[in-house]
């Protein structure tokens, strides 16, 4: 910078200053430093209540702890006391007795789901499952009554009686052998699962079935 | 000739509730001389490719829950060798309208749930935010489907609303074959 050039600036700063009157700050400039528009407090408000929704719809819940307490190969020809036509059951179908902390009508009340249904999957394959309802508020599935409930063990738990199709074999030649869902080749797991028509899953833990009957 | 009988999902039927989807699996293990195809609602080019495919010169029923029942007015729009539609209370986003639906189907019955405060649930509360198809015209005006059925029902009681019927016909009578529960 030339030493003419810097001599002159602050003489003409010092001119326009006297001339003219302080200049005022903008509307709304001293919220912009402090605190934060209303509207970008609702746009917070709003993705926190979606982000929650999010979770809420996505995050699966917690049916609890399942406890099997035995298993049974039914016989071609056995009744179960379900309603599902011949058409759609297998001769050879698995009983399994279990208990849960809660009743699970009243927990699927509770949790909003749509429906509670008793669940057997092949352990290393999840996909790979059949389900029988327990409880539902409207016709989501099919409920056959293969599930009954027995009332409550001396430790309060509520147990159910569940009866499942042998599905799983079908995939290992089912038809000809008739062979009971143990040979299943990731073992059998049994659970609880629950839903709802758009959001909310929910399950128990998965219980191997190790000791079924031979 | 084939009987088709094709079933799409609504929302969150591939992901949560499988309500068409067991139907379906359920109906095709019961029926085993039919040719049953189940699709989600977001499928409906692959539902135009089978229409106009494998299916076309079939006897073709379609039947659409939620989404899927919007997903299945559009594909009747574009493939309309459809023999049956049943409408389960159908949503969608860019609706048609009923004139158009009803000069592309040749039988339809249309279900739609109007729940009372004992049946209505959250399921109902998202139908419309997803915006829900309107009553369509009733029996006898211009462009009323063949069968119009409204439902004291919850609208994710696809079953039930199968059940329904009107004149004691039904979306299960129709349908045909042996009855799922």
């Amino acid at each position: 910078m030339r030493p003419a050039e810097s001599a002159a600036v602050p003489c003409w700063v010092a001119i326009m200053s006297a001339e003219r009157p302080p200049l005022r700050p903008p509307p709304g400039a001293g919220r912009r430093r402090g605190a934060p528009r209303p509207l970008a407090i609702g746009i917070a408000i709003v993705v926190a209540l979606v982000a929650a929704v999010a979770i809420w719809a996505l995050v699966p819940r917690d049916l609890g702890a399942v406890t099997v307490e035995r298993v049974d190969i039914l016989a071609a020809g056995t009744p179960d006391g379900g309603t599902k036509p011949p058409a759609l059951a297998t001769p050879v179908r698995l009983a399994v007795t279990f208990s849960t902390a809660e009743d699970l009508a009243a927990l699927r009340d509770r949790l909003g789901l749509g429906y509670v249904a008793a669940r057997l999957a092949d352990c290393r394959d999840d996909a790979a499952a059949t389900q029988e309802v327990i409880a539902q508020r409207a016709g989501y599935l099919g409920d056959y009554r293969r599930v009954s409930r027995l009332g409550r063990n001396a430790a309060g738990h509520v147990r159910y009686r569940a009866v499942f199709d042998d599905e799983l074999t079908a995939t290992v030649d089912h038809a000809a052998r008739r062979t009971p869902a143990r040979t299943t080749p990731g073992g059998l797991c049994f659970s609880v699962h629950g839903a709802s028509m758009w959001f909310g899953t929910a399950s128990s833990t998965a219980v191997p079935l190790a000791s079924l009957p031979g | 000739m084939t009987i088709w009988k094709i079933f799409v999902g609504g929302g969150g039927d591939d992901w949560f509730s499988h309500i068409v989807k067991t139907y379906h699996a359920e109906y095709a293990k019961m029926n085993p001389g039919f040719a049953c195809r189940y699709f989600s609602w977001t499928e409906g080019d692959a539902i135009r490719a089978l229409l106009n495919g494998e299916a076309k010169g079939g006897h073709v029923a379609l039947v659409g829950h939620s989404y899927g029942g919007d997903t299945a007015f559009w594909v009747l729009r574009d493939v309309p060798n459809v023999d049956l539609l049943v409408s389960i209370d159908p949503v969608g986003r860019f609706q048609r309208d009923w004139a158009s639906i009803r000069a592309d189907a040749a039988q339809w019955l249309n279900v739609r749930a109007e729940p009372g405060s004992a049946n209505r649930s959250f399921d109902d509360t998202i139908a419309w935010a997803g915006r829900k198809y309107s009553r369509p015209p009733a029996a006898g005006q211009p462009n009323a489907p063949n069968y119009n059925i409204v439902a004291d029902r919850t609208h994710g009681d696809f079953r039930g609303m199968m059940r329904d019927a009107a004149g004691g016909v039904s979306g299960r009578t129709l349908l045909g074959g042996h009855h799922v529960g």
